[in-house]
């Protein structure tokens, strides 16, 4: 995934209704970069098939 | 030490076992750890609100019950405290947050009922990072202090549950673990800590972070004080409709039993991966060694999804707790502390397919675990990747998108235990095993008819009084033997300059 930028992250907390300050905006930008390339490897991974349930249930 | 201190420093276990004899009266007992309290925590600041009246008045009560002859429960006339994240009726719940700072609830969580009916005192309500997230910047009621070195974190979220259990500021606490909040006070701190499997203990009264992953943990200073505390909070509740209504197993019995034949594995990529301090390494190597002296067969396994697995949590226990705060952030983003702010602000962007592709890789990431521990009692490895950081470290802006990749690794060493839904271990740093090596039974139900493999090992360790720490000795300035370097707070640094609303400034508090 391209990279966000403040304008594209700011345009989604109005959409929210979120409140952000411009500090806060530029760390949050990085934030979500920072988690989405993170996660970019699972794109990977063979998930198609797996359903995506917490895996918890009670102890039975 | 003194002798008082040592009566302090005793197991909750040694301590209900005196009450009964009557050889300590629960006046005496609950009066040594509120004087401690008022000695030591205006620096370590563990706790956020003590109630020492109605400590007292439960202690009294509690003597009398002693003196009577009645029927005592397990726990009667243990004090004991508790994170604020969990409702005590009367008594002030912040959650660590000045959004609740006035927040008085009306009922106890199911948690606290089960504690003060198995006769614990309860002295009062601990610091947390703000509303159980981790990476508070600025602690609304103080900045908790590892009482081993106290410019080094004790770790979180559970922060002042591991500090009071650690500076014998109670003889036991309870914390909540969403993504390693027990494990991880645990760790820093040098004391027992556990997670629970999850639904085995209620969640009525505590605030949420993520719904499936949300558990109360118990921490103590030994083994066989957590496995009496589980015992105490654990079983259905109708009140929490996901609790288990699988019977409760005795989960102190077999913990003499010993560790031969017991089979565990180490995980490679949590142990000896890069992100992993050597001196972690060679502890948890060395925990793992130990355990093969004493009878149980070591192997090594590979995992190589954990690595991911915080970065995982992040997109979905994060987006949880977006969505529990959501309208708080509309309305009252300004009042949560910037790091909180900011970390749930994150998680409200976070694009639904990336979430759907984290939940599938948590469900394929659980299938691996359980398949990695069919046959197996137990899977080794480090809590964390390094001993207490400083307290600085964790400060400061991220200013960068390849700032976040480091820490989510790192988180991964917390996380992998709640991706398979089961229980896991922080064995008692300092003089248990390598410090915050946690050990995790092949499954709730068989480890424990087994007599739990993970806590007889750990207790088979503790009561050879191994000591295999390194890091912490010399990163967190721990010293031979197992008590904490605590300083008699002078009296200017017992009144440091505190917000309004701190819990010195409320009546519960004044003494």
């Amino acid at each position: 995934m391209s990279e966000l930028t403040t304008e594209q992250v700011g345009a989604l907390a109005a959409a929210l209704g979120l409140p952000v300050t411009a500090e806060d905006l530029v760390e949050v930008t990085h934030r979500l970069n920072g988690l989405i390339d993170a996660l970019e490897p699972l794109a990977a991974l063979p998930l198609e098939t797996i359903e995506p349930v917490t895996g918890q249930a009670p102890v039975s | 030490m003194t002798a008082d201190a040592d009566l302090a420093f005793l197991s909750a276990r040694r301590i209900a076992a005196l009450v009964r004899e009557r050889a300590v009266s629960p006046v005496e007992i609950t009066r040594l750890y509120l004087d401690r309290i008022d000695r030591l925590d205006g620096e370590l600041r563990a706790y956020i609100t003590v109630v020492p009246e109605a400590a007292l008045e439960s202690a009294r009560r509690a003597e009398a019950a002693v003196l009577r002859g009645e029927a005592l429960g397990p726990l009667h006339g243990v004090p004991y405290a508790v994170k604020d994240q969990f409702d005590t009726a009367g008594v002030r719940t912040t959650s660590g947050s000045r959004l609740l700072e006035h927040h008085v609830p009306t009922e106890d969580a199911t948690t606290i009922s089960r504690l003060n009916a198995a006769g614990a005192i309860l002295l009062g309500k601990l610091n947390l990072t703000e509303f159980a997230l981790g990476g508070t910047q600025k602690f609304p009621f103080g900045q908790p202090r590892n009482p081993w070195k106290l410019d080094h974190d004790p770790g979180g979220s559970s922060s002042g549950s591991g500090i009071a259990v650690a500076a014998a500021l109670c003889a036991a606490s309870l914390g909540e673990d969403t993504g390693g909040s027990v494990r991880s006070p645990a760790s820093f701190c040098g004391v027992v800590g556990l997670r629970p499997t999850w639904s085995r203990v209620s969640r009525h009264g505590s605030f949420p972070l993520s719904w499936s992953m949300d558990t109360p943990g118990p921490l103590a200073r030994t083994v066989e004080d957590v496995a009496w505390l589980l015992q105490a909070i654990a079983g259905y509740d109708p009140k929490d409709p996901l609790s288990s209504r699988a019977p409760v197993p005795e989960y102190a019995k077999g913990l003499e039993d010993g560790v031969r034949a017991l089979r565990v594995r180490v995980i490679r990529e949590l142990t000896s991966g890069p992100e992993t301090d050597a001196e972690m390494k060679a502890a948890v190597l060395e925990a793992a060694r130990s355990l093969e002296r004493l009878g149980a067969t070591i192997e090594e396994i590979s995992l190589p999804l954990l690595p991911r697995a915080g970065a995982i949590f992040m997109a979905l226990a994060d987006s949880d707790g977006a969505g529990v705060h959501h309208r708080w952030l509309r309305t009252r983003a300004a009042e949560y502390d910037q790091g909180t702010r900011r970390r749930l602000l994150t998680a409200s962007f976070i694009p639904a397919a990336i979430q759907q592709r984290a939940a599938r890789a948590r469900a394929l990431l659980g299938t691996q675990l359980r398949e990695a521990l069919a046959g197996r009692d137990l899977l080794l490895c480090p809590t964390a990747h390094q001993a207490a950081p400083p307290i600085a470290a964790g400060r400061g802006v991220i200013t960068s998108r390849h700032e976040v990749a480091g820490p989510l690794l790192h988180a991964a060493l917390l996380r992998h235990a709640r991706r398979a839904g089961r229980a896991s271990r922080d064995c008692r740093a300092v003089r248990l095993h390598a410090r915050g090596a946690a050990a995790q039974p092949a499954a709730d139900r068989p480890a424990l008819r087994r007599g739990d493999g993970a806590a007889r090992g750990a207790h088979v360790r503790e009561s050879v009084r191994m000591v295999a720490a390194p890091a912490a000795r010399h990163r967190v300035g721990v010293r031979s033997g197992a008590r904490p370097p605590i300083r008699r707070c002078s009296a200017t640094s017992r009144r440091p300059p505190r917000a309004a609303g701190s819990r010195r400034s409320r009546t519960a508090c004044s003494r």
